[in-house]
C-alpha cells in the first residue's frame, strides 16, 4: 500500500474587507459552501456562528496598520472533518485553553467560549504580521441538534458539559438556598423586635458574605431631609461626610444620583465611580450599585454595595437578596423613626402632666395653728417645672416645724426629689424639734441618690417652740432666714452646713433665736433672684426692708404675704420668672 | 426592527438578525423607546435566524436596563438554533423565554 494517499477535499478561500458587514456576508457564503458539501443543518448553524465570532474579532481588534488588509477566511472540507481558518491582522491574544463562561450579566466576552463550544478544536496561531484562528470539527452526517454526540469526542464533550452544567446549577441552587435561608433568619429577627444599630450592622456584614461583596455603605436621610449621613459602613473607621441632596451638577456621586432618580445606580469597570465620589475610597474600579431606600414614597436613605473587582458584577439572584434585605432594613429604620417621634411627643406631654401632679402633692393643704405665731405660705411655679417645696408640720408641745427646700435642677427629676424629700420629712415627727439632727438624717438618707443623679437640695428647717418661745434653725446651704423684731430691726440666720447631697456625713449645727414678736421669712432663691425687665436681681435688701415694714405695721400673716407678693410683682414688672418661688411668712400677729 | 408600545409592554419585532454589526443599534433603539410606563420588554425572535455573542450582549444590556427599572425582558419564540445558543451560554437562566 502506498504511503501517500490522495484525500478528497474541497476548498473555499474568501478575502473580506475589514468590516462587520463583510463578515456577515462571508459567513453566509461559507455556510452555503458547507451545505453544498453535505454538512448537516445543525452543524451549519454551529459553523456559521463560530466563524462569525472569529471573524468579528478579527474586525473588532484590528490594528491601525491591519485595517487596510483583508481578513482571510479559508474552508477546508474533508470527508470526516471540516476546518475553517480565519486570518486576522490584530495584535493577537492569548487564547485560553478552556474559556470560562462569562457572568450571566456580562454584556460581552462570550465569543471565545462559543467558539470552543461549537468546535472540536480551536487553535490560535500567532505570527509576526498576522494571526490565524484554526477551527476544526468532525463531520457527522446524521446531525440532529447542537452539540452533537455522534462520536467519542462528542460524547466526552457532552459529559463534560453536563457536569459543568450540573456544577453551575448546584452552585446557583445552593446560593439561592443560602439567600432564602438568610432572608428567613432576617425576617424572624425583625419580628422579635430587633431593630438596633447592632442588628443593622450585623446583617449588612452578613450580606457581604452571602453575596460575595467586599464593601457597603448605608446612608440615612437627616431629619431636615437635606443631606445623607453615613449610618453604617463595612469599614468601621470610615467617616464619610454627609452628602448634600440634591447634589450640585448633573453628575455627582453615585449615592446622590440614586437618591435623586429613585433608581439603582450601577457602577463597574466600564462606568466607574467618579474620581471625587466618596465611594471611590473603597476601590476606584469597584463594581456594584447604589440602591435608594424608599418607604411610602419617602426617601429614607441609600444603600450601596460593591466588589473591588469591577469586572465581576452581581448575579441576578444576589441582586434580589440585596434588594430584599436593604428594603426590609429601610422599613425597620423608618418605623423606628416614626415610633421614636411618637414616643417623644407623648413623653413631652406626659412630662408636664406628671410634674403638675407632683406639684399638687407637695404643698400643705393648710398651715397648722400654733399659739405664738400665724403662718402663711406662698408658691409659684415657673415656666419649667422646678423642685421648690415648703411645709409646716405640727410637732409635740404645740411646736411647729417649718420647712423650706429647693431641689437644684428642673423637670421631672427635681420634682421627684422634692417629693422624696417631703416623704422623708413626714416620716420622722420625732425629729421635728431637733432640726439640726433632722437635716443630718435627711442628708444621710438622700446623699446616695442625689450624688448619683448629680443633684443637691438646699433646705432650711426652723422649729418654733411655743413653750420656750424660741426658734431653732438649721440650714443646709439655703438662703438666710430673715427676722424683724417689733422695732423693725432685721437679723438673718444663714446656712450652717452644706446643701444636702454634697457631703455624705455633713452636720448642721442649730442656731437659736428667741421669738418675741415681729415677722420672720423663709424663702427660696427664686424670690431673691427674681429679675426685672432690665435684668437686675431683686436681692436680699428689699426683702429685709419688707420684713421690717411688716413687723412695724404688725401685719397679719396674710398681709405680710400680700406685701411680699406685691413687692415681687412690682419688681418683675411682667418679666417671665425663670425659677420657682416659695416663701413662708411667720407673724406674731395671729391670722 | 419594529417597535410597538402596548400598554406597559414594549414589543420589539421584525428582527432578522442580532449580530455584531447591528447589536448596538438594536440595543440603543430599544432603550430609547422605553418610556416610564414600560414594565415589560418583549423581544420577538420568531423571525430571527442568526444571533451571535454581540446580539446576546445586547439582550443582556436590555435585561439590565429593565431590571433597574423594576421591569423584565422576555424573549419570544426563539428559533431552535437561537434557543440552543441561549442555553449553551446559560442565558436562559436570567432571560425569560416564552416559546
Amino acid at each position: 500500500m502506498s504511503a501517500v494517499r490522495l484525500v478528497p477535499a474541497r476548498f473555499l478561500a474568501l478575502e473580506l474587507a475589514c468590516d462587520l458587514a463583510a463578515v456577515r456576508d462571508a459567513c453566509r457564503q461559507a455556510r452555503q459552501f458547507l451545505a453544498d458539501q453535505g454538512v448537516g443543518a445543525a452543524d451549519l448553524d454551529g459553523w456559521e456562528l463560530a466563524l462569525a465570532e472569529a471573524a468579528n474579532n478579527a474586525v473588532k481588534y484590528v490594528t491601525e496598520a491591519g485595517r487596510a488588509l483583508p481578513v482571510r477566511v479559508e474552508l477546508d472540507v474533508r470527508t470526516h472533518q471540516a476546518e475553517v481558518r480565519v486570518t486576522d491582522h490584530t495584535a493577537g491574544f492569548d487564547m485560553p485553553a478552556r474559556a470560562e463562561l462569562a457572568e450571566l450579566t456580562d454584556e460581552s466576552g462570550r465569543g471565545i467560549f462559543l467558539i470552543q463550544q461549537l468546535t472540536d478544536e480551536a487553535v490560535y496561531l500567532r505570527g509576526a504580521g498576522e494571526n490565524c484562528m484554526v477551527l476544526r470539527r468532525g463531520r457527522d452526517p446524521a446531525a440532529a441538534a447542537l452539540p452533537i454526540a455522534g462520536d467519542a469526542a462528542g460524547a466526552a464533550r457532552e459529559l463534560a458539559e453536563a457536569s459543568a452544567t450540573l456544577d453551575l446549577m448546584t452552585e446557583e441552587l445552593s446560593s439561592a438556598y443560602e439567600s432564602l435561608s438568610a432572608i428567613f433568619r432576617f425576617s424572624t429577627e425583625l419580628q422579635t423586635g430587633a431593630g438596633s444599630d447592632d442588628f443593622i450592622r450585623r446583617w449588612l456584614n452578613h450580606l457581604l458574605t452571602i453575596t460575595e461583596a467586599d464593601w457597603f455603605v448605608l446612608r440615612l436621610v437627616e431629619q431636615g431631609g437635606q443631606s445623607l449621613r453615613v449610618e453604617a459602613a463595612s469599614a468601621a473607621t470610615w467617616a464619610g461626610a454627609p452628602l448634600r441632596v440634591p447634589a450640585p451638577g448633573a453628575g455627582g456621586p453615585a449615592e446622590t444620583r440614586a437618591a435623586l432618580d429613585r433608581a439603582d445606580l450601577w457602577f463597574d469597570a466600564k462606568s466607574p465611580l467618579g474620581a471625587d465620589d466618596p465611594l471611590s475610597v473603597f476601590g476606584a474600579g469597584s463594581g456594584g450599585f447604589s440602591h435608594p431606600l424608599v418607604v411610602s414614597e419617602q426617601l429614607v436613605g441609600v444603600f450601596t454595595i460593591g466588589r473591588q473587582d469591577g469586572g465581576r458584577p452581581f448575579r441576578a439572584g444576589q441582586v434580589s437578596v440585596i434588594h430584599t434585605i436593604a428594603d426590609f432594613l429601610a422599613l425597620q429604620i423608618r418605623s423606628r423613626q416614626i415610633h421614636a417621634e411618637q414616643v417623644r411627643a407623648k413623653l413631652d406631654l406626659r412630662d408636664l402632666e406628671i410634674a403638675a401632679g407632683i406639684q399638687q402633692g407637695l404643698l400643705p393643704v393648710r398651715m397648722p395653728v400654733v399659739p405664738c405665731a400665724g403662718l402663711a405660705g406662698f408658691y409659684r411655679s415657673a415656666r419649667e417645672i422646678g423642685g421648690d417645696y415648703y411645709d409646716a408640720l405640727g410637732a409635740e408641745g404645740e411646736s411647729v416645724l417649718l420647712v423650706i427646700a429647693d431641689v437644684m435642677g428642673k423637670g421631672i427629676s427635681a420634682a421627684l426629689f422634692a417629693l422624696m424629700f417631703r416623704s422623708l420629712v413626714h416620716a420622722r415627727p420625732d425629729l421635728a424639734s431637733r432640726p439640726g439632727e433632722f437635716l443630718e438624717w435627711l442628708n444621710r438618707n438622700l446623699y446616695e441618690d442625689l450624688d448619683r443623679a448629680g443633684m443637691f437640695i438646699t433646705a432650711q428647717l426652723a422649729c418654733l417652740n411655743s413653750r420656750t418661745g424660741q426658734f431653732q434653725v438649721a440650714s443646709a446651704g439655703h438662703p438666710p432666714m430673715l427676722f424683724a423684731n417689733l422695732r423693725g430691726e432685721v437679723a438673718e440666720i444663714g446656712a450652717s452646713g452644706p446643701p444636702i447631697g454634697i457631703v455624705a456625713d455633713a452636720s448642721f449645727p442649730e442656731d437659736r433665736r428667741p421669738w418675741r414678736g415681729g415677722q420672720a421669712l423663709m424663702f427660696t432663691d427664686g424670690l431673691m433672684d427674681a429679675r426685672n425687665p432690665a435684668g437686675s436681681l431683686l436681692g436680699l435688701d428689699p426683702l429685709k426692708a419688707a420684713v421690717a415694714a411688716s413687723a412695724l405695721r404688725g401685719d397679719s400673716p396674710t398681709d405680710a404675704r400680700e406685701r411680699m407678693v406685691r413687692l415681687l410683682h412690682d419688681f418683675e414688672a411682667g418679666t417671665q420668672p425663670a425659677d420657682d418661688t416659695a416663701f413662708i411668712v411667720i407673724s406674731s400677729r395671729k391670722p | 426592527m419594529r417597535l410597538q408600545l402596548q400598554g406597559n409592554t414594549l414589543l420589539a419585532g421584525g428582527i432578522a438578525e442580532l449580530n455584531a454589526a447591528n447589536a448596538t443599534n438594536f440595543r440603543d433603539e430599544a432603550r430609547a423607546a422605553l418610556v416610564d410606563s414600560v414594565k415589560v420588554l418583549d423581544v420577538d425572535l420568531s423571525a430571527t435566524t442568526f444571533v451571535d455573542s454581540s446580539g446576546l450582549g445586547a439582550l443582556i444590556a436590555l435585561h439590565k436596563t429593565m431590571i433597574q427599572r423594576g421591569g423584565t425582558v422576555r424573549i419570544l419564540k426563539p428559533a431552535a438554533s437561537v434557543l440552543q445558543i441561549l442555553e449553551l451560554t446559560r442565558l436562559h437562566r436570567i432571560l425569560e423565554i416564552v416559546k
